[in-house]
């Protein structure tokens, strides 16, 4: 990891106070203010680049690996879905096995066996 | 009926013993656990929205300082330098996101769900076989069938059919656990030390300076001799105050965020040793219990912070 970026954000907040300390009431509307007023823009937006780039090194960070998490928890999905079908099988042979008992019941006691 | 409890019994003694399954204890620690992850892994991502949103707000506290010219460019390069970052943030969000689905299919496996299902339909077929039983006996004039072996039938179906989901879901539990232990840790590793590093280190402390500065800016630009100096002076103060409060609640959100993403690996680490030892838990595990705490809290801190 780039040192350098570490703490990129303060050392521009520190820049920007000395620009905005010469940016006062007294050189309000003036060619130089105007200058001023620019390079205070410029830091604010350096300051957003180096927000995204901090973002970007977090998502690097944080990516390392999680792909085969997520093929994990895609395994462990399926894995449930086959324990669900291996249950509503049995679930289905039991009804199956109750319903012809049923029909043996009821063809025994209407005396057609 | 002594008869068939006689090779029964031994039978589904067997089956007991020959496949580990885990507890009904076990299981639900894992839920739990699983429940509790899935909660926890939105609040990485609101802290840093959060963070994104303040410092546009902060900038936006001196852009009346700003020449006329350039104010609109201000407003618009502020704006698009936001957007871009929850962008990223978004991005970033997707990533830890992988530990939501990693939590939701932890929490679906060790569900109940495909045992249970099996009662009712072994209990109808228990049902219907005495029914047969005792239609059969009415019938037949020779030696009577035994009576009640219908519930005999559907208890064994049912706990051999149970058995045999629970032994095979442990089994996969089990597997699959394992392998996520190593990706849980260094996920959590690596983004509890960045969300450190960035929130905590870096934009933390420097949106407190920028706001320090932004006032100092703000009250550089009131005419000294004005009329309405203390009066702007107070107003601007006001806005400043509430955005104090607002970095406050951040950081101590930010905090409870790091410090429950540690808990996730330890408490992940503690379901593996208990599955290992084989122990009976009789009580939510200690490190599940911690990063329940730590999630209530987090909740509570949202709910608190809402949208400041």
């Amino acid at each position: 990891m780039n040192t350098e970026k570490i703490n990129a954000y303060k050392k521009i907040v520190e820049t920007l106070k000395e620009a905005n300390a010469l940016r006062t009431f007294d050189n309000a509307g003036t060619p130089e203010r105007v200058e001023l007023d620019k390079a205070a823009l410029i830091l604010e937006e350096l300051s957003w680049k180096i927000i995204s780039e901090d973002l970007a090194r977090l998502l690097d960070a944080v990516s390392y690996k999680a792909n085969e998490l997520k093929d994990l928890g895609k395994k462990m999905k399926e894995k449930y879905q086959r324990l669900i079908n291996i249950s509503e099988k049995i679930e289905k042979t039991a009804d199956i096995i109750g319903v012809l008992v049923d029909i043996i019941t009821k063809a025994l006691a209407a005396g057609l066996i | 009926m002594k008869r068939l409890n006689r090779y029964l019994i031994p039978f589904l003694l067997f089956l007991c013993l020959a496949c580990a399954s885990l507890s009904k204890s076990q299981l639900k620690s894992i839920q739990s656990y699983a429940g509790l992850l899935k909660e926890n892994s939105e609040f990485p991502s609101v802290a840093i929205n959060k963070c994104i949103n303040l410092k546009f707000d902060i900038e936006l506290l001196n852009s009346g300082t700003f020449s006329d010219s350039l104010v609109n460019k201000k407003l618009w390069m502020s704006y698009k330098g936001k957007e871009e970052a929850l962008k990223k943030a978004l991005k970033v969000n997707l990533t830890v996101k992988i530990i939501t689905h990693y939590a939701t299919a932890l929490y679906n496996l060790s569900s109940p769900e495909p045992i249970e299902a099996l009662s009712q339909s072994s209990e109808n077929l228990g049902k219907n076989v005495d029914k047969l039983v005792e239609q059969y006996n009415s019938l037949s004039a020779g030696k009577d069938l035994p009576v009640g072996i219908g519930p005999l039938i559907s208890g064994a179906l049912s706990l051999a059919g149970k058995h045999f989901i629970r032994a095979k879901q442990a089994h996969e539990i089990k597997k699959l656990i394992y392998a996520g232990d190593t990706l849980i840790g260094i996920l959590t590793d690596n983004l509890a030390a960045e969300l450190e590093k960035l929130l905590i280190k870096e934009w933390i402390p420097a949106l407190k300076a920028d706001l320090a500065t932004r006032q100092e800016n703000l009250l550089a630009n009131l005419n000294p001799k004005g009329d309405y100096k203390a009066y702007y002076a107070t107003q601007y103060n006001k806005e400043i105050a509430a955005i104090i409060v607002k970095i406050d609640n951040i950081e101590q959100l930010s905090r409870e965020v790091i410090q429950a993403t540690r808990k996730i690996k330890k408490a992940h680490a503690q379901i593996i040793e208990t599955m290992q030892q084989k122990k009976k838990i009789t009580e939510i595990l200690s490190e599940t219990y911690e990063l329940y705490l730590s999630v209530k809290e987090l909740a509570d801190l949202y709910k608190k912070i809402g949208n400041n």
